[in-house]
Parts: structure tokens; sequence; C-alpha cells
């Protein structure tokens, strides 16, 4: 069967039914000029079928490349090859696929066959491997041709940085500085960049590298050594270095969460005196970054003695009232109230100053900088 | 200027999380609302001071230095004619 129509057809087919005759003619004419425009013809007809019981196809390329741990087979067809010599595959028939690999050039040691396909491009991961690879075609799965051999041993390599979890044994670093600061009551740890706080910083791994936000970890209890880590959502901060390498957390640094005072400003009091007694406190300044236990020392050059503070109430670093303790005797208004502390202890240690995980974890760390 | 853009609580890991963002720029903070842990034996406690917290006030206190260090490099920019990306 053709899709051509040509005149001769048409008259034959009309016979004597003129109206007809003119009608086809009209519509052959219009695909003629729409052929002619476009380029295009008339579809021919195609026989995809599978031969039975027939000669093998012609040789299929092969091409096996090895990259990242993967192999990856390309097959050639018949019909794509060029040149005159080409072999031929007419009718387009699927071609089943054979795509064998050994240890060993002759095919006789560690031979692995591999599932027949009538696909003409395959993925086989397989780290580290060095493999030989030859191929084998039909059209019935019955009557193969030759083998077609790869030139020499294709290595598959091993998988690089790119394609692993953040948290796999691999060359990588970051760029973070992790440190803490005393907010009152309770520290504040800091995540952030070269470029200073507040500033995303990178982590690199191979030669790939992203950058990853800054954090601010408010609320987080002084004393405690912490690690922390990025989950590509949010840090996690956990009190031992194995709680923060699942293979998707990404480790960033440790830090001592402890304050060394360096806000610290102490609160000024002015004792409440009568007859001799100091009956109150009062908070002229509740001064700022108080993290730890204040005392004070009563003294008074006037020859008073005895007295004593009562409760002091800190919020927010900022001491809001000093309760009365005993009242004592004798003090005629050169008194003082001297505070002192105020700095929470804390752990010593925690991190080193460029990291200490044999690389792995590459954290910046300073303490209540 | 940095917005807040989503806000969640993780009860897994303990966190309210906040995150700011002004354009590309992204800012993570996390108000620690879980337990602690002593650092010594590894004895969990619930934290003591929650209903101290004012989240609201603490975030903003982020925002507001966030801001202000975006502000300040913006008017760098400007006056040195910068282009800003």
């Amino acid at each position: 069967m053709t899709l051509n129509v040509d005149q001769g057809q048409i008259n034959l087919a009309a016979g004597k039914n003129q109206p007809l005759q003119q009608t086809l003619t009209a519509i052959n004419t219009a695909l003629q000029g729409l052929y002619q425009n476009t380029g295009t013809g008339p579809v021919k007809k195609v026989d995809a079928s599978t031969p039975k019981n027939l000669a093998p196809p012609g040789q299929c390329g092969l091409s096996v490349t090895g990259a990242n741990g993967n192999f990856t087979v390309n097959i050639a067809l018949p019909q794509q090859a060029s040149g005159s010599s080409k072999p031929t595959n007419a009718t387009n028939a699927p071609i089943y696929q054979q795509i064998q690999s050994a240890t060993a050039a002759n095919f006789t040691v560690g031979l692995v066959t591999y599932p027949i396909s009538t696909g003409t491009s395959f993925n086989f991961p397989n780290p580290g491997a060095t493999l030989y690879w030859r191929l084998r075609s039909s059209y019935d799965q019955q009557t193969w041709n030759n083998y077609t051999t790869q030139p020499g041993a294709v290595a598959a390599g091993l998988q690089t940085s790119a394609a692993s979890e953040p948290a796999t044994v691999l060359n990588q670093t970051n760029f973070a500085r992790v440190d803490s600061i005393g907010a009152g009551g309770a520290a504040t740890i800091r995540v952030y960049g070269s470029g200073g706080v507040g500033t995303s910083w990178t982590s690199g791994a191979g030669t790939n590298s992203k950058v990853i936000p800054a954090g601010t970890i408010l609320n987080v209890t002084y004393g405690t050594l912490a690690y922390v880590a990025w989950t590509g959502e949010q840090y996690q901060v956990r009190p031992s270095l194995s709680q923060v390498l699942p293979d998707s957390w990404l480790p960033v640094g440790s830090v001592s969460v402890i304050s060394n005072g360096a806000g610290l400003v102490l609160p000024t009091i002015a004792p409440v005196i009568s007859g001799g007694h100091i009956i109150g406190y009062n908070v002229t300044s509740g001064g700022n970054d108080i993290t730890g236990t204040l005392s004070f020392a009563v003294t008074d050059t006037g020859g008073g003695t005895g007295a004593t503070v009562g409760p002091a109430t800190v919020s927010a670093g900022v001491l809001q009232s000093l309760g009365a303790g005993n009242p004592g005797s004798g003090y005629s208004g050169a008194t003082v109230v001297t505070p002192s502390g105020g700095v929470s202890g804390g752990v010593a240690g925690g991190g080193g100053a460029t990291g200490n995980n044999g690389g792995r974890l590459f954290g910046l760390t300073t303490n209540g900088a | 200027m940095f917005e807040v853009t989503e806000q969640y609580l993780d009860t897994a890991s303990g966190f309210h999380v906040i995150k700011l963002r002004h354009g590309k720029t992204e800012h993570i903070v996390q108000i620690a609302v879980g337990h602690d842990t002593c650092p010594a034996c590894g004895r969990v406690a619930p934290k003591d001071n929650l209903g101290e917290l004012d989240p609201k006030a603490m975030v903003q206190g982020v925002q507001d230095d966030m801001n202000k260090s975006l502000q300040a490099q913006l008017a760098y920019a400007k006056k040195h004619g910068i282009p800003i990306r």
C-alpha cells in the first residue's frame, strides 16, 4: 500500500462521477502544494515488526566510559552508523543487546552478563572496578552476531565528593566561626562567616562549595560544651560530637558556652540608712550582661558594721533589685556597697582555633568573643 | 530589610526556628526552648525559663541588629556608587 496519490488513481476511483473526480483532484492539488511549501511528503508505511528467524543484525557500535564510580555504556545501532560500508537495518527493527563485562581481556574471569534489552544506553554503578566490555546483538534473541569488544579495560573510578552526603568521610571543610556571648541569664551562640557576625559562611566539599546562612541561637544555658551542625534547614546544637554526625548533617564547629565577662557592667547600689541601720538598697544602675552570681560587700568608714544584703534579682543580665538583709548598726552615711562577680563559670575548652577533628570538622571557635 | 519569612517549633531539636530574609540573604534565629543537658553527666532537664522569654522581643533584637548592619552597607554602597546585587 502506498499513500502516494496520482491523477490516474483519482480518475480510476471516480469513474464517471464528475463531481467526485473534481473534488479529489482539488484535494490532491492542495496536498501537493502543501508538500512543496513545507518540504514534506506522504507518510511512508513502516513495518516495525520483528522479522522472525532472520540473520543477525549488523554490528552495533559499543562505547563504554567510566567516571564517578559508574560505567556508562552507549550502543550505536546499525542505522545510526555512517560511511559507505555501514551495516544496515533498513526496517528499523528492534535489536536486542547482550552486554558482558569481565576482569580479564579474554572474558574468562569474572564474566558478568547483564539483562538483555533493546535499550542503547546503560549506567552500571561499580566504584573502583576496572573491567573489559563486549556486546552482541540479535533480532530474535536466538541468532546473535559476533561480539563487538571495547578496546582495552575501562576504569569506573571512585565517587567524587559532589555525589556524596555532606558528612561522609571525604575532603571537606568549612569556614564557619562559632562563638558564644553572654545575654543575661542565658547565652547566645553565633554562627557566622569570615565577614563577621551575621554574614553567611561557606562549606567546601572537594572543589565544590555552597553558602550557608548565618545563625543566632538564643537562650542557651551557660556551662555547656556545644557542637553545632547544619541540617540544611536549621542548626542543631548537641552536647557531643557523635551526635552531630548523621550523614545528612553538616558539622559546623564546637563552642564552650561560657561568658568571659567582656560585656559585663557591674551595678551600682546606694544603701538606705535610718537610725544607723541599713534598711534597704536602691539600685541606681542595674549594670549589664550579668551572667553569674553577684556578691556584695558593705563597707563603712564611719564605724558601721554587721549589715548584709538580701537576695539579688537579675533579669536579662540587669540587676533589678537588691533586698535588705541584716540591718547592722552604726552606719553614718559614709557607706559603700561594692558588687563583684557576675560572670558565669562554665566549662573550659571547646574546640581549637582551627578545629581539631582530623581536618573534617574545621571551625574557627572562640569563646565569649 | 530583613523580615520574618517563616517560623516553627521543632520539638525534635527543641528549637523555635525563625527565618529572617532580605533578598537572597537568610539569617536563622533559633531560640532554645527544649531541654538542657548537663555537660558532665548528660542528665536532661527541661528549660525552666520559658515563662520569662519574650520571643518577639528576642527576634526583634536580632532583626534590628541585622537591619542596622544592612543599612550601613547600603549607605556605604550609595556613598561610593557601588552597585548592589
